[in-house]
This record gives structure tokens, sequence and C-alpha cells, in this order.
């Protein structure tokens, strides 16, 4: 977008003063500037990453062998509680929103910080201290319900620290409901002068969307999982059958919040998408507004598919078909989404780096993912493909393939921003190839596994299904160097990488036209925007980008 | 390649300004690399070597490809440039001139002279430093004769300027092959390493460089609008698309003999320690069918993938096109403009609406027709524990995570759980029901293939879920009989029932004779039932064993609440076994006392 904004200094040998100035830990605790609590959040949830990758390695390698013969059964039921557990709410959820979405949303929309900065710092603490609570049920003996609870087994059944688990993702549920609300106000009243809703960067409008669910089903959360606790610790009947309760409603209840919190965790990834795409193929995004609108058909469409988890449950069959019938609704939006992108391609002018090779590998996860959802969504078939590996296969693809794969593009786009540095270009295209390969070898054999019949969360299962969990496990190493990597060279570059620049990729946006990395109050003047987003012309540039730098 | 362009533009106007405005601008247009790929140098042209000594072009040719670049000795700034990329770039190679390959200068001067050329060549061995380099670089003074033939035949344009004693030419240097062949070209005055230790083992016709080279250039190709070696997408598609088609050959032939081999009745993999050859002969990428309603799942399934597959190879091929085509730097047409078109929009929501509502439809009958069993179903009750499935036929027989049934014989199972929520899932049949506490799910099929398949629990259910399994024996009527006679059933299940009624105390009330009011049990299942609440439940299955367990929770209208709970005194099994016995309780006014 060309604005009337303040011209950017040229780059001068002295470091102008950023937001990264002050190294005091007092000043990273206590700090309110979002960028800061962003980096707070991406160190956190790295962490967590690790936890619950570690957890997937063990399982990986258990599974190599059909009898079981790594770690006992008790072992692999916490193992893929933890993993679940982690990487649902203290990754995959907060990932973009908190990360890249704290950063960006007040640079994007030219604020100099969210509406309500120290809420913002309070979001952070409350999530540390989920995290806390979470951590120390798995340091004190784990919990062996799987991520999803169910009752009667979580409420009366399980052993270990159930109450724990479900305080930490209680707690940290506040921290997801203050992070919705900021946004949403920040959107509504911070915009710069002349940014109307449709000159608003895709991302922007996913994390809006993504806020409204955040606020809107967060709370169903917290209700069920308290309703567990009480249950549990208490004795009051609430799902427990044999005390006039009833099992099926924690399920509604459990996926009226977990459903919506899928399109949490990927509608952000489709926002980050949409801008690396426009800015390497030079375009503006085909269809714009169908894209913003899709955004807001999911959100909406997504509070009314829970029951879909549900169709093997025993809920009535009618109940089924509504839930089959709204389910193949929801995923029209996501397909508009995929034919956008592609057609934004046509015609752009389009530069093979490191983001755009993720956002073409989300592109292809997530259509597989996508499509995979078909399968579920239609009743006779999701009968005899829930809750085996297909499913674990579906939602790897839409979760890991489709949000990971963006969030690493957004990470490699937006490093520059947050750093000032330049990451090296060859091991970031090479990671990204090593992400995509080991990630389709390490998940596609779990379709066909999910089709053989083979049920999820089994410690030891059939030896019929060992080359394809071999073949899986192989993906998963492979998986695993691509992951490492990205985590070695930006640390690498903090220290050694070359100056960025503003604009290293001569993109749109607002968030570009202030220094790398940005200073402590975002802007030295007011912008004023004059033109609609991705403001790209592929036809002026028809060249490789002068700042080709890897060449 | 735009920052080495512009640089050269730069030199030239810089070398123009030093020529002085004697050239005019036609004069200058002349001034050209063309690009004559494939052509023959002139090997017999007669050039002096740098002692003076006559030689032939060609002399330097026959056994390594060869580095040719033309400039003149005395050249105030471009030849130099030229030279010190060649120098710059053959530094950093592996291979050596000389050894692997020659660097041929001709000096386009012919008032160039062997002196010079000496000079010229006792600097650049010298900074090339490498051993033996004196035989790898020459340096070539000529006549314009040959000269001219030279030029031409690469394409080489200069124009000489005669106020200024200089030309003005283009810079570059080409590739040739031992035969003399022109093979590459290299414009500017960097050459890439890279580009240029492909270019070598190209031309050497794959004589030197590694295997890793010769890999390198199946996947790398010669762009000659950038001038350098990019990934040949064109041969990474015929790759992926060639592999693609080769592994859906294997799958389906996998999948054709797969299914021959299911046509034998124990057509099960075998277990345990097998050796991984063994695993992967008998590895199998669909699972068996033994059910009526698989084939229709299986239909949806396919035509599922059949659309999906379409779908995602459109997709795809559109990117990678995309990705080609209007790649940064390509011919290819942009015409301004927004592209936004809401037609497309349209046609594509509602296109991919109408195929997702017609998958919708299908899907949901099938399901429909899943969820229905049959009124001649056989009834089989299931309870499932904490890791166990028990059974119960009709003619009171009790299985242990097994099942045995008779082929071809609607089945319809009455199950519940003892403590948390279990899934009675058989792959082969394509079924999968939920097991839940207290509560009565239903699940049916028709097994219509002899065999040994699967039971797997298919909802985490604790420590020991993924062992909650067991084996379903499909059974010919013959073998059917003989398993039956096998073992003595015992008691009937409504027989048990009818024991239990009596023992438990049921029939002190539910009896004619009672001395307590409580309603009469004859002929009850499936009649609606008038509550105090003044609703009418139907008295299915769940209402008889919730009237026995939780009694509080649905009092009959007319009646005291007194009946006490039966919880934690009769098991699920028991439960059941007095449900069988009043459903069989026929109209007849004999009440509990049978």
């Amino acid at each position: 977008m060309s604005l009337s904004a303040p011209p950017v200094a040229p780059p001068s040998t002295r470091a102008e003063p950023n937001y990264l100035d002050d190294h005091s830990i007092r000043s990273w605790l206590l700090t309110t500037d979002h960028k800061r609590i962003g980096l707070l959040y991406m160190v956190s949830i790295t962490l967590f990453f690790l936890v619950g990758g570690a957890a997937a390695t063990l399982m990986r390698i258990e599974l190599l062998t059909p009898q079981g013969d790594l770690v006992t059964s008790a072992t692999y039921n916490k193992l893929f509680t933890i993993h679940g557990v982690v990487m649902v709410w203290f990754f995959l959820i907060p990932s973009i929103p908190t990360v890249l979405g704290n950063f960006l949303l007040p640079l994007m929309i030219g604020a100099r910080d969210v509406a309500f900065p120290r809420l913002n710092l309070a979001s952070w603490y409350l999530f540390m201290a989920g995290g806390a609570f979470a951590l120390w049920s798995i340091i004190a003996g784990g919990v062996d319900t799987g991520w999803t609870f169910y009752t009667p087994y979580s409420s009366t059944y399980a052993n270990g620290h159930v109450i724990a688990m479900a305080t930490g993702i209680f707690v940290a549920g506040f921290g997801s409901i203050a992070t919705g609300l900021n946004f949403i106000v920040t959107i509504h009243t911070m915009r710069a002068p002349g940014f109307t809703w449709f000159r608003l960067p895709l991302f922007v409008w996913a994390l809006y969307t993504t806020s409204l669910i955040l606020v809107l089903a967060t709370p169903v959360l917290a209700i069920t999982l308290a309703l567990v606790a009480l249950e549990r610790a208490v004795g009051v009947g609430i799902f427990n059958t044999a005390m006039g309760g009833d099992t099926l409603v924690f399920q509604h209840l459990f996926w009226f919040y977990s459903h919506p919190a899928v399109y949490i965790m990927i509608l952000p990834g489709m926002g980050v998408t949409s801008e690396l795409i426009a800015c390497f193929a030079r375009q503006r995004i085909f269809g714009y507004r169908f894209v913003a609108y899709a955004s807001v058909a999911i959100a909406v469409l997504g509070f009314l598919v829970w029951g879909h988890h549900m169709f093997v449950s025993s809920q009535s069959i009618y109940a089924g078909m509504i839930f089959s019938l709204l389910s193949f609704l929801v995923s029209v939006p996501s397909a508009i989404k995929v034919f956008n992108w592609t057609a934004t391609l046509y015609r752009g002018s389009i530069r093979f780096q490191t983001p755009l090779l993720y956002a073409l590998g989300f592109l292809g996860l997530f259509t597989v993912g996508g499509l995979t959802g078909l399968f579920l969504a239609a009743l006779a078939v999701d009968v005899h493909l829930t809750d085996t590996y297909f499913v674990i296969a579906h939602f790897h693809y839409i979760m890991v393939g489709g949000m990971v794969m963006a969030y690493l593009g957004g990470l490699h786009f937006w490093w520059p921003k947050i750093s000032g540095k330049l990451y090296p270009e060859f091991l970031a295209k090479l990671s990204a190839l090593f992400i995509f390969g080991g990630f389709n070898l390490t998940f596609f054999p779990q379709f066909l596994l999910g089709y053989l019949g083979m049920p999820r969360r089994y410690h030891a299962y059939a030896p019929e299904f060992q080359v394809l969990n071999v073949l899986s496990s192989a993906g998963a190493s492979i998986l695993a160097i691509g992951y490492i990597l990205p985590f070695i060279y930006l640390l690498w570059s903090l220290r050694y990488g070359r100056t960025a620049g503003p604009n290293p990729w001569e993109a749109t946006g607002l968030e570009w036209t202030t220094p790398s990395p940005p200073p402590k109050d975002n802007f030295t003047a007011m912008p004023v925007v004059t033109e609609e987003a991705y403001a790209y012309h592929s036809q002026e540039i028809a060249e490789p980008s002068r700042t080709d730098y890897a060449r | 390649m735009k920052r080495c362009a512009s640089t050269v533009a730069a030199l030239l106007a810089f070398a123009m300004g030093a020529l002085g405005q004697t050239l005019t601008k036609e004069q200058l247009a002349r001034v050209d690399f063309e690009q004559h790929l494939r052509q023959r140098a002139p090997l017999n042209a007669m050039f002096r070597d740098e002692s003076g000594a006559p030689v032939r072009l060609g002399a330097f040719f026959g056994q390594r490809p060869v580095l040719l670049a033309l400039a003149y000795y005395e050249c105030p700034n471009l030849c130099t440039l030229v030279l010190n990329g060649v120098l710059e770039s053959t530094r950093n190679l592996r291979l050596d001139a000389g050894r692997d390959f020659e660097i041929v200068v001709v000096s386009i001067h012919p008032g160039d002279t062997p002196a010079r050329a000496t000079t010229k060549k006792q600097t650049y061995t010298t900074r090339y430093g490498r051993p033996g380099s004196a035989q790898g670089w020459h340096f070539l003074t000529g006549d314009a004769e040959p000269i001219r033939q030279v030029s031409e035949a690469v394409g080489f344009r200069s124009v000489y300027d005669p106020a200024s004693k200089q030309y003005a030419h283009p810079s570059g240097v080409v590739v040739l092959t031992p035969d003399g062949v022109i093979s590459r070209y290299f414009l500017g005055i960097e050459y890439p390493p890279k580009d240029l230790r492909l270019a070598l083992v190209e031309a050497s016709q794959h004589r030197i460089g590694s295997l890793a080279d010769r890999l390198l250039l199946l996947c790398f190709h010669y762009d000659p609008m950038t001038g350098r070696y990019s990934l040949l997408i064109t041969r990474v598609l015929q790759v992926a698309g060639s592999g693609t088609v080769l592994l859906l050959a294997a799958l389906i032939m996998r999948l054709a003999r797969s299914r021959e081999s299911r046509l034998e009745p124990e057509g099960h993999p075998p277990g345990g320690g097998s050796p991984p050859l063994l695993l992967i002969a008998t590895w199998s990428l669909l699972p068996e069918r033994a059910s009526d309603i698989a084939r229709s799942v299986d239909a949806i399934f396919y035509a599922l993938l059949v659309v999906c597959g379409l779908v995602t190879a459109g997709v795809g091929a559109a990117v990678l096109y995309f990705c080609v085509r209007y790649r940064a730097g390509s011919p290819a047409k942009r015409p301004a403009g927004d592209q936004t078109s809401v037609a497309l929009e349209i046609v594509w929501t509602s296109a991919t609406l109408l195929v997702f509502l017609g998958i919708f439809v299908w899907a949901a009958v099938v399901y429909f027709r899943m969820s229905r069993p049959p009124a001649n179903a056989s009834e089989i009750h299931v309870v499932a524990r904490q890791w166990m499935w028990k059974a119960q036929h009709p003619n009171g027989r009790r299985e242990i995570n097994e099942l045995h049934l008779l082929l071809n014989r609607p089945v319809k199972l009455l199950m519940t759980s003892q403590d948390v929520i279990h899934d009675f899932f058989v792959p082969a049949f394509r079924t999968k029901q939920d097991v839940l506490p207290s509560r009565y799910t239903v699940e049916w099929f028709t097994p219509t293939r002899p065999g040994k398949y699967h039971l797997f629990c298919a909802e985490y259910c604790g420590l020991d879920h993924s062992r909650m399994g067991g084996w379903i024996y499909v059974l010919e009527p013959a073998d059917y009989a003989r398993w039956l006679a096998e073992q003595q059933s015992g008691e009937s299940m409504v027989a048990a029932g009818a024991r239990l009624f009596q023992a438990r105390g049921c029939s002190g009330c539910h009896a004619p004779n009672a001395t307590v009011r409580a309603p009469l049990l004859n002929g009850i299942y499936k009649k609606p039932v008038a509550l105090a609440d003044g609703t009418v439940a139907i008295a299915d299955d769940q209402y008889l064993h919730d009237s026995i367990l939780l009694p509080m929770k649905q009092i009959t209208a007319g009646y005291a609440p007194v009946m006490p709970t039966f919880q934690g005194q009769l098991g699920e099994e028991e439960v059941m076994e007095l449900i069988a016995y009043l459903k069989a309780l026929g109209d007849d006014g004999q009440g509990g006392a049978r």
C-alpha cells in the first residue's frame, strides 16, 4: 500500500533506537510493548513445542514395533495426553495469534500498541500460569485421559493429576479470552486514518475472526473443565450416569469449544498465507473480499458443526445428518480460499523465497487436510474412519501441515522485521523442504492405517500395521531435522545475520514502512492509508528481486 | 543478474565516454554478443602462441572443454574485468585449468604481440596459482582474418574506434565442447562458479566432474534468459509425474492382488514375529471387506477419493503451472488491472457446494441404513468393561473377546458398558459404535464372508485400551452348527432372566398376586407408558434398564415411587437377561409368576 507514511530514514551505520534496546530482565517481564510480549510468547511456545515434540518423538519410536515394548502402556497413554494438551493449548492455539498477532497487529494497522497493553501482559502471565500447572501435572506423574478428557473416564476412572491439568488449561484459557478481546477492540478502534475494513490486510481479518472465536468459545471450555473438576473432586453428578448425569453432555460441551478451536488454529494460518502469497507473487490477493468473508463464514459456521465428532456416540441420527450437512457447508469457504490463493499466482511475478515455499507447502497440505475432512464429514464413511489414524492424519495435515507451516512461513517472513536480521536463505529453503517431505512421509501413511482400521491411541497394535508405522516414524525423524534447523539458524542470525533493512521483501503493508527492528512506539508519525492492501504490481517487476540475497 | 547487467551498462557508457564521439549510434548498436549455440568454432584458424610460434586453434581442443574469451591486451578496462571474472570464478572451481579444461584467450586486436600475451599469461597464471597452470591458460594473437573468423563464429561483434584506438565490444565468455561446438555463453563480467562448473561438466560430455555434478545437471538446466543454470522445473515435474504414475500402477497391482488373496477364507495376515519381508508381502492397502454395508461404504470412499484426487491434482497442477509460467523474470504477459472476477467466485463456490451436497446425501442415505437394524436380526448382548468384551448369545452361550457369527445372518448387538465409554469396532464390517455406561447402543451388520476379523476398542478407555480387542469369527452354517454343539449353552437368556425375576424379588411386586402395588409387566416391551410427570415413554430396552437401575428417573403414573434401585446388586449382564425375559413375556396375563 502506498502511504503518506513518514519516509524511512536511510540506513546508517549507527543502530537506531528500537524496541529491543533495554536488555534487563525486568524490562522484559514488566513490558507492555506488544512487540516484546509477542517475543515472550514466542520463547514460551517454543519451549512448549519442545515438550510436546519430545512426547511425539517417544510415541513414534514406540510405534516402530507392534508389541509396545519401549514404554509401558501407562506411559504411552500419558505421552499422547501430554502431546495433545501441550500442542493444542500451549502451542497451536497461541502460536500465530499471540506471537505474530501480538507483534504485528498494531504495526499493521498503524497503531502504537494494542488497546489494552497491560491486559496484554496479564494475558501472558495467565498463559504462563496455566502452562506452569500443566507442566507441574506432567512432572508430578502425568495424566492419561487424552487431550479430550472424555467422561466418565476423566471424572471417575482416570488416575493422575487431571484436575491440575484441567486447571492449567482453564487458566490459560483466560489468557486467550483477554488476547481475543484486546485484538477485537484494537482492530475496531485503533486503525490508522484511512484504514477502512476492506483495506485491511487479510491477516488482520483472520486475527479478528480468530479473536471472535476465542472470546465466544473459550468460556465454554472453562465451564466444561470446571464441571469435570467438580465431579471428580466433589462428586457432583453431572456426567456420571450412575449419579444421574449424562456422559454425552460432556462431549457436546467439549466439542462446542473444541471444534471452533480448530478454526482458532487454522484461520490465523490462512491469514499469514494470504500475506505471503501476495508478497511473493507480487499480486493483490485474488478475490480479496471473498477471502475476507470466507474467514467470517468459517468463524460463524464453525460453531454449528461440533456434532460431527459424535456420529458414533449414539447421538440421534437426525442430529448427525444436520451436523454432517453443516460440516460440508463449512468446508466451502475453505475451498474458496484455496482457489483464490491459487488464482493469485496467476499473472504474478513469483519469487521462490523461503516464506513462499512455506506458503505453497501450506496450500498443498491444507488442501489434502481439508479434503480428507470431507471423508469424515460424510456420515457413513466417518463411522468407519472416526477414532482411527485417518482422523490423526487428517487433523495433523490441518494443524501441522497447515498451521505450523504457516507459523514458520510467517516467522521467516517477519523475522527481518522482528530481529532486524536476515537468516541464511539456503538453509531456510532446505528446512522448508525437509519439513514438507518429512511431514508427508510421517502422516500420509497414517491415512492408510486409518482406512485399514488401526484405532488411535493404541500403545500396541496388530502386526500387519507395522510397515506403515515404520514409514511414519521414519518421516517423523526427517520432520524433526526440519524443525531443528530453523531453531538453529534463526538464533544464529540474531548475532551473525546480515542487516535486513526496513523492507527486505519489498512488501506492502504499514509494518514495512518502519525501521527493522521497529522503534519502541512503532511509527515516528501517524501513518495515513490511501490505498487498498497488496498494491503489488507484478507487471512492473518482472525481474528477479535485487534483494535476492541468497545468490 | 540485474546488478551485473547494470554494471556492464555503466562500464560500456564509461568506455564510450573514453571513446569520444567518433562512433555513431548505429555503429555502437552493432556491438553485441550473439549466441551461436551448437555452432562450430573455426578450429583451423591459425594464431600465434605466447612464444610467437604458429598454432592451430584446434590444438587446444580434442581432449577437454574450452573456456574461450575474446579480449585485447591493451584494453583499458572491460577486457581486464572479463579476464578477472574468469580468474575469480575458475579459482573457486575444484576443476583444474590444464587438467580438466583449457582457458583460451584470443586477442581481437591484430596489433597485439606475443610479448604482450606473455605478460598477460604470467599475470594470470601467477594469480591462478595452481601447479601446471601454464598448460591451462593460453593467450593467442593473430592476424585480422583468423580473428574475424573466430569472432563471427562465436557471435562476438565489436567495433574499432580509430580515434581512441580502442574497441567497443561486448563482454562475456564462451564454453565449447572438446569438439569445438559452442555449448554455453556467460555474459557480463561475473561468472557464478556453480554455473561455470556445470557448463564445463556438461560441455565435457560428462568426462569431468563428479557424480553429484551429473545428477545436478539432470535437474538444472541452462536458462538463456538469465544466463544461469536454474532448476529445471519441467524435468522435476517429469520425474515426479512418472513417479506418481509408477506408484499408482504399483498400488493398483497391489490392490488387485490383495483382492484375489482375500477370496481365500483364512485371509488374515500372519501375526507376531514374522520377518519384515513377509510383512511387506502380506501387507495390503485395503481393509478386508466382510459385511454387506462395507461395499456401500467403500463405494462412497472411492468416490470421495476420486473427487478429492481430482481437486488436489487440479489445484496442484494450477499452482505448478503458474509457478513456472509466472516465475519472476519469465517472459509471460502480465496485463495490469484488478484480476478479481465475481463470476469465477460464484462458479467455483456453487460447483463446490453442489459436489459436497451430493456426497452428503449419498453418505447420509447409507448411514441411515446402517443405523436401522432389520427386524429379523438376531440379537446378541454385549457388555464392555475395562478391558474386555463379553457377549451373550440368545441361547445363553457366553463368549469373552470373541464372537462367533453365522454367515449372512443379520446380527444386532445390544451393547452397554460397565464402566467408561468403549467402542465396538470391526474394520472388516466398516461399522463402529460407542458403548456407553448405563445406556444401550445398537450396532448391526450382516457378515457376508467367512473368516476371522479384528475386533478393536476404538474409544480410549484407559490403561489397556490397545489390548481390548478380540476376534470375530464368521462361520459357514456347518461350522456354525459345530461350534454351537461344542459346548453346552446352559440356560437361555430368557430362562436366566426368569430365574433372576424370581430370585431377586421382582415377582414379589410385579405379579398379579403381589402385595405391593406395582405395574404388571406382561407385554410391556415397546408399549407406551404414561409417566407421573405427564409424559409418555416407550418401554424399550433403555427404559427397562433405567427402571431397574434408576427407578426414580421415570415414575409410572398412578404408582407410588417405592421401587428400590438395583444398582450395585445387578450387573449389566443380569439386567440384560431380565430384559430378555420381559421381552419374552407375552400379553397373556401370566405375569411374573411363570
